[in-house]
């Protein structure tokens, strides 16, 4: 598994799809942390020394099949991004989630476990075996092995990419302009809470911010402070660190000519129905609108409620932003010029 | 201060909070919950104090 690297991803990859699609950061983030949701009883609950909720194996709870590694598959992101679209026709956090989850799985192939990329049309895990998955060796021995082994400096890599590539995106133009202005939660935020502009940058930086310092705050634990620092020695061997007793491995194509097989299976099963999903998902979209809206007509203003919220564009929405100090849109203070901020999708 | 360097102070601060406190408290501190919204809320309040408090 990676640590910091879902938080920094998130940046990165809303920087460079933010122009196409306006997809909502948030839920990219939201997206690149879901697939962990389910990770508590990988590690357990320890309570006055009875461990509680603990899996019996670790690792086949968390990425096999049965088990919840099919929350580390394409289709789980897939899956989350018509639940969502369906619940609240917004395409920006459809497809956010849907590329956030994408992202953890895919980085997630880079340990020895791997991740059932194309499950449920093959339970083959796809690994780079860079460091040794290692949750059961317990919460502590887990962070000693990654960040004693390549893991760590998978995550400092990502660190690197991020101030090299994405510095920018944390900036306060950036949230302004890119993120604020293309996703209704943060307008919502300002006028459910009353937050000020600081506190919604500090939403924005809080999850990347948090990564980029647990990088050092662990890895300084483990090298200077952890009790078993002695025999947990830094190794950033290819499949390290070798002190880490290692999980038992994944049944799987045997020959290359059957991993080629399964691969293409399972790619060609993923793509097929990712596309059924987007066309069913599309025509659900446009009979709910005929449903709702009745047939369109030249000078004829439609209800806010007929407007899709997003991606697919099949429709223009307005989200205004309002600003700090200023009074809410509806009301009758409310400037007209307010609503030159606002986005449409 | 202005509030613009209170604000860069502020994380810093954070970042201080987060990685001491990660180191001798562990899980306590970096959990995907309490880490992000130490940051939040460190930047959210200290930020209005440090630019207060110079400027009184």
């Amino acid at each position: 598994m990676s640590w910091a690297a879902h938080e920094l991803e998130s940046v990165l990859l809303h920087k460079h799809l933010k122009v196409a699609w306006r997809i909502s950061y948030m839920a990219i983030l939201i997206g690149a942390l879901l697939p962990d949701f389910t990770k508590l009883p990988v590690y357990g609950l320890n309570i006055a020394g009875h461990e509680l909720l603990k899996a019996d194996n670790a690792v086949e709870y968390h990425r096999g099949w049965p088990g919840m590694g099919p929350t580390h598959s394409l289709m789980f992101g897939v899956l989350i991004a018509v639940i969502v679209y369906l619940l609240t026709r917004s395409g920006p956090w459809a497809v956010g989630l849907m590329l956030g989850q994408w992202t953890h799985a895919l980085t997630d192939t880079a340990d020895t476990a791997g991740c059932m990329l194309f499950f449920p049309f093959t339970t083959q895990h796809y690994s780079l075996g860079m460091w040794e998955y290692s949750p059961q060796m317990g919460r502590y021995g887990d962070t000693a092995s990654y960040y004693s082994g390549l893991g760590g400096v998978w995550d400092f890599l990502w660190l690197v990419m991020l101030l090299l590539l994405a510095r920018r995106s944390l900036g306060d133009r950036y949230f302004k302009e890119n993120v604020e202005t293309t996703d209704p939660l943060w307008p919502w935020l300002r006028r459910r809470f009353h937050a000020p502009d600081r506190m919604l940058r500090a939403i924005f930086r809080a999850y990347v911010f948090y990564g980029a310092c647990r990088i050092f705050g662990w890895f300084l634990w483990a090298r200077f402070v952890n009790p078993n620092r002695g025999e947990q020695y830094l190794d950033w061997s290819w499949g390290g660190p070798g002190w880490v007793t290692p999980a038992p491995a994944f049944a799987g194509a045997s020959t290359w000519p059957g991993l080629v097989g399964v691969t293409v299976l399972g790619a060609v099963g993923v793509a097929a129905s990712t596309w059924l999903a987007w066309v069913a998902v599309r025509r659900w979209d446009r009979g709910v609108d005929a449903a709702i809206c009745g047939p369109a007509a030249p000078g004829r203003i439609m209800p806010p409620e007929c407007l899709a919220t997003g991606f697919p564009v099949s429709a223009r929405v307005v989200h205004p932003v309002v600003r700090e100090g200023s009074p809410a849109v509806g009301s009758s203070e409310a400037p007209v010029a307010q609503l030159d901020r606002a986005t449409a999708f | 201060m202005s509030e613009r360097t209170a604000e860069v102070v502020a994380y810093a601060v954070a970042g201080v909070i987060l990685i001491v406190g990660g180191v001798l408290l562990r899980t306590a501190v970096l959990n995907w919950f309490v880490g992000p919204m130490l940051v939040v809320v460190t930047v959210t309040l200290l930020t209005p104090l440090l630019s207060r408090g110079r400027s009184s």
